[in-house]
């Protein structure tokens, strides 16, 4: 049975409770401002929560692994947190869309990067 | 209470995204074990200990207003009604006539100037002592200057009426706590009671046991999982909140941009605050958790209130008020009427969820499980008032077998 259309959307809440101050935390490293990276990373997933489908949540799942796997500053908690955040959304979107190719590839970069088990993902 | 700090207690909440992220315990806090889902004791223990120890909500102050106006309500096993006297005071009394025990008054309304048991007429003051009985000559001895209802406490915050039938529990104040202040300041005692094609109360049963409805309504951690509506209405992570032991409040904004969903979509068109609530509630909906269950849904065009009463050891009965400003306008009316579409979305969602739970805390293999500290912090406050009351829960963990779903926690 195909899950409802809307059932992706448990996988929200948490990455948009945490992550945009994180990958802002990352931005600073290069540069940008993390005031504007927050506010419009706020923007894009309240946008997607309110329009997007389980396909353009991977699609920004698979940004936000690059921004942390393209990461090389200091901030080692910033992106370890980051990294497993984003793994625990690959391992729970399989509830609702199977995986692909670039999803696992996505998990090796966050891998990488230090994702851990939840256990860990305290901020 | 001092009034003046109530503005700056309600303005500055004890729980806040920031204060949650730092009261974790050191170590995994488990919920009840499956067994005090459906254990015949301790759902004893649970009436006499809990229900008529506690302050039970029976009613509005607007359903009083005048002498003979009653309400009744089930306290515990109690029946309990509350009536205005004919000197103007408020009085709660056992609703059990002490003849053959038949319940005297039945829902809200006004009485005569007397109280008659429908079984065989014996007829009471408003004052609760025994005015007179039919076929008097025929008893042997009833001397009914020494016969009346048996009195009870009652209480008034925030233009509610609670109804205690335990003479030694706190104060209503006390045990509200923070939740006082916060329905004055809410103007909830200048709302009405809404009576729908259904009446003043709306009444509904489940078939689960009354614990696990509590603690659903409890923690919103379940919410993005079984409430994709709520997820796009209202902003989660934004709640903030004040509570003690026994109550709490929380408030949390809508989401100020639209959402795909039609329905959805015309309700944020329609959210206006009626006179009177606070402008904090411009944007915002609220909860509020009174121990043990009654629970609020404040919306800015109007107040829902959902008090969960034990019917069976799974069985469980749920009576929904509502208040609303007494000249409520078309649009708050729409509004009122979408949630109440919505929301029976989202009770389906529920029942679905509590009815596997029924059946899940059955299982043998199952003791219980470990409890999120940030969003089901609620329920950890709700087990743990229930763990300090009910010597039999620990009775029960003590004989539970571990789980045998995890090798090691």
């Amino acid at each position: 049975m195909s899950p409802h259309p809307d059932a992706w959307l448990f996988l929200p809440p948490e990455v948009e409770a945490l992550v945009p101050s994180l990958l802002a935390r990352l931005a600073a490293a290069g540069g940008g401002s993390p005031d504007d990276v927050e506010r419009d990373l706020r923007y894009r997933i309240e946008t997607l929560i309110l329009e997007g489908d389980a396909d353009q949540w991977r699609t920004f799942l698979r940004e936000a692994t690059e921004m942390v796997a393209e990461y090389g500053g200091d901030d080692a908690e910033a992106r370890t947190v980051l990294a497993s955040i984003l793994d625990d959304q690959f391992l729970l979107a399989r509830a609702v869309v199977d995986l692909e190719r670039t999803d696992l590839d996505a998990r090796e970069q966050l891998a990488r990067a230090g994702a851990t088990p939840p256990r860990s993902s305290r901020v | 209470m001092d009034p003046s700090n109530v503005a700056t207690d309600i303005a500055s909440p004890t729980n806040t995204p920031e204060s949650r992220a730092n009261q974790k315990p050191p170590t995994a806090t488990r919920s009840l074990p499956g067994i005090a889902y459906t254990d015949p004791v301790l759902y004893e223990q649970e009436l006499a200990e809990v229900f008529e120890r506690a302050w039970i909500l029976v009613g509005h102050i607007s359903e009083l207003s005048e002498p003979g106006h009653y309400v009744t309500a089930n306290v515990g096993r109690e029946p309990v009604l509350v009536v205005r006297g004919h000197d103007g005071e408020l009085r709660a009394m056992s609703n059990v006539c002490r003849h053959r025990a038949s319940t005297i008054l039945e829902g809200t309304g006004q009485t005569r100037s007397v109280m008659r048991c429908p079984y065989h007429a014996w007829t009471y003051e408003l004052d609760g002592h025994l005015a007179a009985a039919p076929s008097g000559q025929g008893f042997a001895c009833l001397d009914r200057d020494q016969v009346a209802l048996p009195q009870f406490r009652v209480d008034v915050a925030g233009g509610l009426v609670f109804c205690c039938i335990d003479p030694d529990q706190m104060s209503l104040a006390e045990m509200l706590g923070p939740v006082g202040p916060y329905l004055e300041w809410l103007n909830v005692s200048g709302l009405q009671v809404h009576r729908g094609p259904e009446g003043a109360r709306w009444i509904e049963d489940f078939d689960e046991n009354w614990k696990i409805l509590a603690d659903n309504y409890l923690e919103d951690y379940h919410v993005p999982v079984a409430h994709p509506t709520l997820v796009r209405l209202v902003d989660v992570r934004e709640t903030i909140g004040d509570n003690n032991d026994w109550c709490e409040w929380s408030r949390v904004p809508y989401r100020t941009r639209p959402s795909r969903d039609p329905r959805e979509r015309e309700y944020q068109s329609l959210i206006r605050r009626m006179p009177g609530m606070p402008e904090e509630f411009e944007n915002a909906m609220g909860h509020i958790c009174i121990w043990p269950t009654t629970f609020f849904e404040i919306y800015p065009h109007h107040i829902d209130m959902w008090q969960l009463e034990p019917a069976g050891l799974q069985r469980t009965r749920a009576t929904t008020m509502t208040l609303v400003h007494p000249d409520e306008g078309e649009q708050d009316r729409r509004a009122r009427e979408l949630m109440r579409e919505l929301n029976v979305d989202i009770m389906g969602q529920d029942v679905d969820i509590t009815t596997r739970v029924q059946r899940g805390v059955q299982a043998p293999s199952y003791h219980s499980g470990i409890l999120n500290d940030e969003q089901e912090f609620s329920v950890i406050r709700f087990q743990t008032r229930l763990r300090e009351l009910l010597p039999r829960i620990a009775e029960l963990e003590a004989t539970a077998t571990g789980e045998r779903s995890v090798a090691s926690s």
